[in-house]
C-alpha cells in the first residue's frame, strides 16, 4: 500500500497532524488543503448567503435538533451548565447546527444529510470533505459530526472516509422519521423522558415536550441558550419539564405541615419528584401545575394547612384543579 | 346554510336525534347526547361483531364534560353486551398551540381518572360529542397507549369535521395508524369565524352541557366517574 505524506498544496496546517494519506485520499487533501485563507473566507461569506437559512416547522433538521436540545436541557437542569445552540452559524464550515463549547462532551457540530447519495467529494470548496478538513482546524473545541439518514449511507460514509479525517469526524445516523415515529422507536424518547416534569411520563407528555421543544425553537429562529429555552418552554404551560431539587429541598418538603396533613388523607398518595406536586387516589392522577418553588404552590400549602382536609374528594380535589388553573 | 353530510352509520332516527341539538335546553341536550352515546354503541358492537372482537376486552375513554352524558350513554348501552369493560376520563385544557403554529398544538391532561386495564390488547373506543381539530382526542388517546395496546382504536363522536380523521392518526407512530376506526353520522366542512363547526353540534358543547366555562367543566367531578371510583375502593 502506498503511502505518503503531503508536503506541498496546503498553506496553513501542520502535515504531522495527519496520519499517512492512501492513494485515493491523496487527491482530496491536496484539493481541500490547497484552498488560500481568502479563498476560505470568501466561499464562507457565500455558504451563509446563498446557503442554507434556517428552515421552520417540523422538518428532519429542526427534530435532530430536538434531540440535542433536549440533551442540553437535561445537562442543564442537573449541572446548571449555559450556553447556545446555533443553525447555520456563520464562520463555521460544519454549520447545520452547532452547540456551544460550554457543554464539555457534547460540543458538536453537525453537518446534517437527508439523503442517501452523499459522498466525501472531491476536497474542493462545498465538498463535505473539504468542510470537514478546514472545521477540524478551526479554534473550536467540539467535535465534528456528520449526520445521515440511513445506517446504509452511515456504513457508505464510513467507508469512504478519508484517512485524514478518520479520528476526527464521527458518523451517525438519524433516521427521517416522522417526530411520532421517533418518539416511539428512537433514544429521543428516553431523553426526552427524562426532562419531563413527571417521573415514568405518559406518552402524551413525552410529546408535548418534543412539540414545545420544536415550536421555541422555531420561535428562536434556530438560535437561543437553553437557558432561555427552559424559561420559554415553562412560559407555554409549566409543568412540562422538570426542574431542579436537590435532596435536601425534597427531605424538607415531606416535612412540611402540608405534607403530613395530606399523608393523614386516606387513599391519597404524593410525591414531589421532579420538582412538582404528583398526586394520586384511586386510580385518579394529577400533577399540580406549578413547582414547588413557585407563589403557587406555597399559597397551596398555606390553604391545605388552613383548610386541614381530610379528605380527597370533592373539596380537596376541586381545590387543587382550580389552584392549578391558576396564575399567580 | 351549512348542513349536514350524513354518514352510512346515521339511521333516520339518528339524524332526528343529531337535528334536534341545536334548539334544546341543557337536560333535553344532555338526555339527547345519552341517547346517541347508545346509538354510537350499537354501531360499533356491530362493528366488533363483524371483526370477530367481540370476546375482547374494551376501555372507553372520554373527556370530563362527556362523562356523565355521551359517555355514559355508551357504556351503558355495551354493558348489555360486553363484560369486561374499563372506563377512563380526562380534564383537558383547551388546546394551544406554541408559536401560533398548528402543527405543534397539544392539549395538557390536568387530571385523569384510569382504570386499570385487565389485558394490554384490548378495543379502545374513544368518545367525544365533536371532533373537529381532534387534538384533545389524540393527547388522551397518546396518554393510554402508555399502558395499551390497542389492537383496533374507535373513535367515536356524533359529529366530526371533515378530514380530522387524517389530522388525527397523523398524530401517531405509523405502526398504529392502520388500527384507527372511525365512527359518526355526520361529517361537516364548514366552521363560523369563531371556529366553530357548523351545523355541529348546535354551538359549544361546554355551554351546551350547562357548565360555565371551560374552567368549571375542569373542576366537575363526574358522577360516572365518582361512582366507579366507589366501586373500585370497595374491591
Amino acid at each position: 500500500m502506498l503511502a505518503i505524506y503531503m508536503s506541498r498544496a496546503y498553506i496553513d496546517h501542520d502535515t504531522s497532524r495527519y496520519p499517512p494519506l492512501q492513494n485515493s485520499d491523496t487527491a482530496i487533501f491536496e484539493n481541500a488543503s490547497s484552498c488560500s485563507l481568502n479563498g476560505r473566507q470568501e466561499y464562507l461569506k457565500h455558504k451563509h448567503i446563498g446557503g442554507a437559512s434556517f428552515q421552520k416547522g417540523n422538518n428532519y433538521e429542526n427534530r435532530f435538533a430536538v434531540w440535542k436540545l433536549a440533551e442540553l436541557l437535561n445537562e442543564h437542569i442537573d449541572f446548571q451548565i449555559d450556553g447556545n445552540v446555533e443553525a447555520q452559524k456563520k464562520d463555521f464550515f460544519i454549520d447545520d447546527l452547532v452547540i456551544d463549547e460550554a457543554f464539555g462532551n457534547f460540543a458538536s457540530c453537525f453537518q446534517l444529510k437527508n439523503r442517501n447519495n452523499v459522498g466525501w467529494g472531491n476536497g474542493k470548496k462545498s465538498s463535505l470533505s473539504f468542510d470537514c478538513f478546514w472545521q477540524e482546524k478551526e479554534s473550536y473545541s467540539g467535535q465534528i459530526k456528520v449526520v445521515i439518514n440511513s445506517s446504509a449511507a452511515c456504513r457508505k460514509l464510513q467507508s469512504t472516509k478519508p484517512v485524514f479525517l478518520s479520528n476526527k469526524v464521527q458518523i451517525l445516523t438519524f433516521p427521517n422519521d416522522s417526530l411520532e415515529d421517533l418518539l416511539d422507536a428512537h433514544e429521543m424518547k428516553d431523553v426526552i423522558s427524562k426532562l419531563c416534569a413527571k417521573e415514568r411520563p405518559e406518552n402524551n407528555l413525552i410529546r408535548q415536550v418534543a412539540l414545545n421543544l420544536l415550536a421555541v425553537w422555531q420561535e428562536s429562529n434556530g438560535c437561543c441558550s437553553i437557558s432561555s429555552l427552559a424559561t420559554k418552554i415553562a412560559s407555554i404551560w409549566p409543568s412540562t419539564i422538570r426542574v431542579s431539587v436537590t435532596d435536601t429541598e425534597l427531605k424538607a418538603l415531606k416535612e412540611t405541615e402540608f405534607a403530613k396533613i395530606l399523608s393523614e388523607i386516606p387513599n391519597f398518595n404524593f410525591d414531589f419528584r421532579r420538582g412538582y406536586f404528583n398526586y394520586e387516589y384511586f386510580q385518579t392522577k394529577a400533577t399540580f401545575n406549578h413547582h414547588v418553588k413557585t407563589k403557587e404552590f406555597a399559597d397551596l400549602q398555606d390553604w391545605v394547612i388552613q383548610n386541614s382536609p381530610e379528605e380527597f374528594e370533592d373539596k380537596l380535589e376541586m381545590e387543587l384543579l382550580r389552584r392549578s388553573l391558576s396564575n399567580g | 346554510m351549512a348542513e349536514h353530510h350524513w354518514t352510512t352509520f346515521a339511521t333516520e332516527p339518528v339524524k332526528r336525534l343529531v337535528e334536534l341539538l341545536p334548539s334544546q335546553d341543557i337536560n333535553s341536550y344532555r338526555e339527547t347526547m345519552m341517547s346517541l352515546g347508545g346509538c354510537l354503541a350499537t354501531t360499533i358492537a356491530t362493528s366488533l361483531e363483524n371483526e370477530n372482537n367481540r370476546g375482547k376486552p374494551i376501555y372507553i375513554a372520554c373527556s370530563v364534560e362527556d362523562a356523565d352524558f355521551l359517555a355514559k350513554g355508551l357504556l351503558t348501552s355495551l354493558e348489555k353486551t360486553f363484560s369486561e369493560i374499563r372506563f377512563a376520563c380526562f380534564w383537558n385544557k383547551s388546546t394551544i398551540e406554541p408559536d401560533g403554529v398548528e402543527d405543534f398544538e397539544f392539549s395538557p391532561i390536568l387530571k385523569q381518572y384510569k382504570e386499570m386495564a385487565a389485558n394490554q390488547e384490548c378495543i379502545l373506543i374513544v368518545v367525544k360529542s365533536i371532533i373537529s381539530g381532534a387534538c384533545v382526542v389524540a393527547t388522551n388517546i397518546n396518554n393510554l397507549m402508555t399502558e395499551l395496546n390497542p389492537i383496533s382504536i374507535y373513535i367515536a363522536a356524533p359529529v366530526m369535521l371533515d378530514n380530522a380523521d387524517k389530522k388525527l392518526k397523523s398524530q401517531f407512530p405509523t405502526k398504529y395508524q392502520s388500527r384507527f376506526s372511525f365512527i359518526s353520522f355526520a361529517i361537516d366542512n364548514q366552521k363560523d369565524q369563531n371556529g366553530m363547526i357548523l351545523p355541529g353540534i348546535g354551538g359549544s358543547v361546554y355551554e351546551r352541557y350547562g357548565f360555565a366555562s371551560e374552567a368549571d367543566k375542569n373542576i366537575y367531578l363526574p358522577t360516572i366517574v365518582k361512582t366507579r371510583r366507589k366501586t373500585y375502593a370497595q374491591t
